[in-house]
């Protein structure tokens, strides 16, 4: 992150000129590939904005290539829901397999475990999709039934109609497909932050008479903070972005509802799987426009990671003076 | 029954092959002079290869009708992938593939982009037909007639239990339990969608969320594909959803009689399909656009019926293609038509068969 040593020495031979003009290179395309990729969908997005009958950021009904009355206000509201429920669900269990690997496990043991995890990331989507929907979601009924029965005082798992005992498409069944997604993309960054923790606190704090926990704690945790939050972020960036299988297992429906346990919920990713094969010209441009908005906030969501790393970055950096 | 059908193609076609060899032409050459082919290519039969993809309602069709042109036709290949009517007829304007399916007739847009990419006319004509079915699970209930308007209650929410009055009234002295009632549609575009919604649209006035290929569903669960909705059936004891036949067989599942306004019940099946297209199909095109619509008040047969056409343009730049697009799709209406029933579709009638065939007759 300082200096770069290929701009600053001096002296330089050939082979330091094709690296560094290469490597310019690849840092320019990345950044042309994102200015183009926004082009595209501004642009793109256009015909859908401007002849939109409803309200693009309020309307709750899709309908491009009829009426023209469409709006993404349910389906950024599922978006951002599903995403962080499924990061509730997420971050927990990933950071708990990553304190295991990292700090308690035998190093054997460790290595294997951390390298099962990773192999949950390796799982196509649409495998998680079609698991979800056939297995997943029959089994989730008595646990939805539970949920409303138990919890059903909250408005999140309150159960209005009485459908909450039956097979549904819902945001809790997609939250919890979408978090299992997220784990290994989570526990895996996690687990490099924590590897960095430096071992001699941590036998430090046991010296002084902290427990095991109370070490972890102070030791690893406290430490990690900001990596840890990126790799929260970071999952919730894949979160947002998950498309098929979520298409598979969410209700697509068009109602901003906040009781996750019943049929309904739809994403911005997922309707443009949905919709896309069958769209028209206007329908088309309309799930780009979809598209950038999610751009927009999958953008601002990472933006916003980058800001709580930083300002507790300089936060400990003071603390250490 | 489709696999027996296909061995005994191939057991004709083997005997064509020792036919062949003896007459150094290809497979079974007795039928004469070709049109403009080269002497070794069969009457009715070109070499080469077609893209050709679209309408999620015709692959099950079209992968039989691939396997049988190849095998009658040698050096002749047809792929044909369901990637949706709306993508065939984008990825058609474009002239990615040579042929589309569609389940609807190109809106003027689309007919526009059609014609550029083909420099003159793209033709529309049905190639199929087929009925949506009505399927259903519901434990210990009988075999059930449902109305057009009870089906608008139904999937719009207004009928929650399967004992309500207006199911009872459909199925008299029926014993019906009170399972809950919990619809699936379709949650991505489909011309499934398109046919039940202009059905219930034109049976009866309780429908209320229109007729396209996606609607603003106010109550039931979406799922995506027709393996989605069925799946979803198949899940839920009291769930009912609509597509295409072939999936309640697949999966073992009820389907309904279904009546439009007071007519009376009819059960799906081949001939009731063909039935209602050959009453109810007018052709709204002129000359070899032969698209039109199911007119649902004198259609008398299934009322769920429908046909499935395939967009072709009227001249090729290549020769070639316009050879074997013209030998593949007068197959697909020749000797195509029979054996459909066995993968749930129907045969067209032949007041719309004569119209199709005159269209890629005219395609050069």
């Amino acid at each position: 992150m300082t200096t770069s040593p290929g701009w600053s020495s001096g002296r330089r031979r050939r082979g330091d000129t094709v690296f560094r003009w290469s490597t310019t290179a690849g840092g320019l395309v990345v950044l042309l590939l994102l200015a183009a990729i926004t082009a595209f969908l501004v642009v793109r997005a256009i015909p859908a904005l401007t002849q939109d009958r409803g309200s693009f950021f309020t309307t709750r009904q899709w309908d491009p290539d009829g009426s023209q009355v469409f709006g993404i206000a349910a389906l950024a509201f599922g978006t951002v829901l599903s995403s962080i429920l499924a990061l509730l669900l997420a971050v927990p269990v990933a950071i708990g397999a990553a304190v295991f690997v990292t700090q308690y496990a035998p190093r054997r043991i460790g290595i294997a475990l951390g390298w099962l995890v990773d192999l949950l990331a390796a799982v196509p989507s649409v495998v998680y999709g079609l698991w979800g929907y056939f297995f997943l979601l029959p089994h989730l009924v008595p646990v939805q039934g539970f949920l409303a029965g138990a919890f059903g005082w909250i408005p999140l798992f309150a159960d209005p109609n009485g459908q909450a005992n039956t097979f549904s498409k819902s945001i809790f069944g997609a939250s919890i497909v979408l978090a299992i997604m997220v784990v290994p993309v989570v526990s895996a960054v996690s687990r490099e932050v924590m590897a960095q923790a430096d071992p001699a606190q941590r036998e430090g704090a046991l010296a002084l008479g902290a427990t095991h926990w109370e070490a972890i704690r102070v030791a690893v945790l406290f430490p990690s903070r900001p990596g840890l939050v990126s790799a929260a972020m970071l999952g919730l960036g894949r979160a947002l972005g998950e498309t098929i299988a979520v298409a598979i297992v969410i209700g697509s429906s068009f109602a901003i509802d906040w009781h996750v346990l019943v049929p309904g919920g739809n994403t911005i990713a997922a309707n443009i799987a949905n919709r896309f094969g069958e769209a028209g010209s206007l329908g088309r441009s309309a799930l780009i426009a979809s598209g950038l908005v999610l751009f927009i906030i999958t953008l601002v969501v990472n933006l916003g990671a980058r800001v709580v790393i930083a300002r507790s970055g300089v936060r400990e950096k003071s603390a250490a003076l | 029954m489709s696999r027996n059908w296909t061995a005994a193609r191939s057991m004709t076609c083997v005997a064509a092959l020792s036919a062949a060899i003896v007459t150094l032409t290809a497979c079974g050459s007795d039928n004469g002079a070709s049109n403009n082919s080269s002497q070794s290519v069969k009457a009715g039969c070109a070499t080469g290869s077609l893209s050709g993809g679209g309408s999620t309602f015709q692959p099950n069709i079209e992968q039989q009708w691939t396997a049988d042109f190849a095998q009658r036709c040698s050096g002749a290949q047809v792929n044909y992938s369901g990637i949706g009517s709306g993508a065939g007829i984008q990825q058609f304007g474009t002239g990615t593939i040579d042929f589309a399916g569609s389940d609807v007739p190109m809106l003027p847009d689309e007919k526009q982009a059609a014609d550029n990419r083909c420099g003159g006319t793209a033709i529309t004509f049905p190639v199929t037909a087929g009925g949506i079915a009505v399927i259903y699970h519901l434990d210990g209930a009988p075999k059930l007639r449902l109305s057009a308007a009870t089906l608008a209650g139904i999937f719009q929410g207004s009928i929650k239990h399967w004992d309500d009055a207006a199911v009872k009234a459909d199925n008299p002295g029926a014993r019906l339990p009170s399972t809950a009632v919990v619809s699936y549609h379709r949650a991505d575009g489909s011309g499934t969608t398109a046919v039940f919604s202009a059905f219930e649209k034109a049976a009866t006035t309780a429908w209320t969320l229109g007729s396209d290929k996606e609607l603003n569903w106010t109550s039931g669960q979406g799922a995506m594909g027709s393996d989605g909705v069925v799946q979803g059936v198949k899940s839920t004891n009291g769930g009912i959803t609509y597509a295409e036949v072939s999936y309640a067989d697949a999966n073992n599942l009820p389907t309904a009689s279904v009546a439009a306004g007071k007519g009376d019940f009819v059960t799906l099946s081949s001939d009731t399909v063909s039935q209602a297209i050959d009453s109810g199909f007018t052709v709204t095109g002129s000359g070899n656009d032969v698209s039109g619509q199911v007119d649902f008040a004198k259609l008398q047969g299934y009322p769920l019926s429908t046909v499935s056409y395939a967009i072709a343009c009227s001249h090729y730049a290549k020769g070639d293609t316009a050879a074997l697009i013209k030998a593949f799709l007068g197959y697909v209406l020749g000797d195509g038509q029979s054996g459909v029933d066995a993968l749930g579709y129907a045969p067209l009638p032949s007041s719309v068969l004569g119209r199709s065939k005159a269209a890629i007759q005219s395609v050069g």
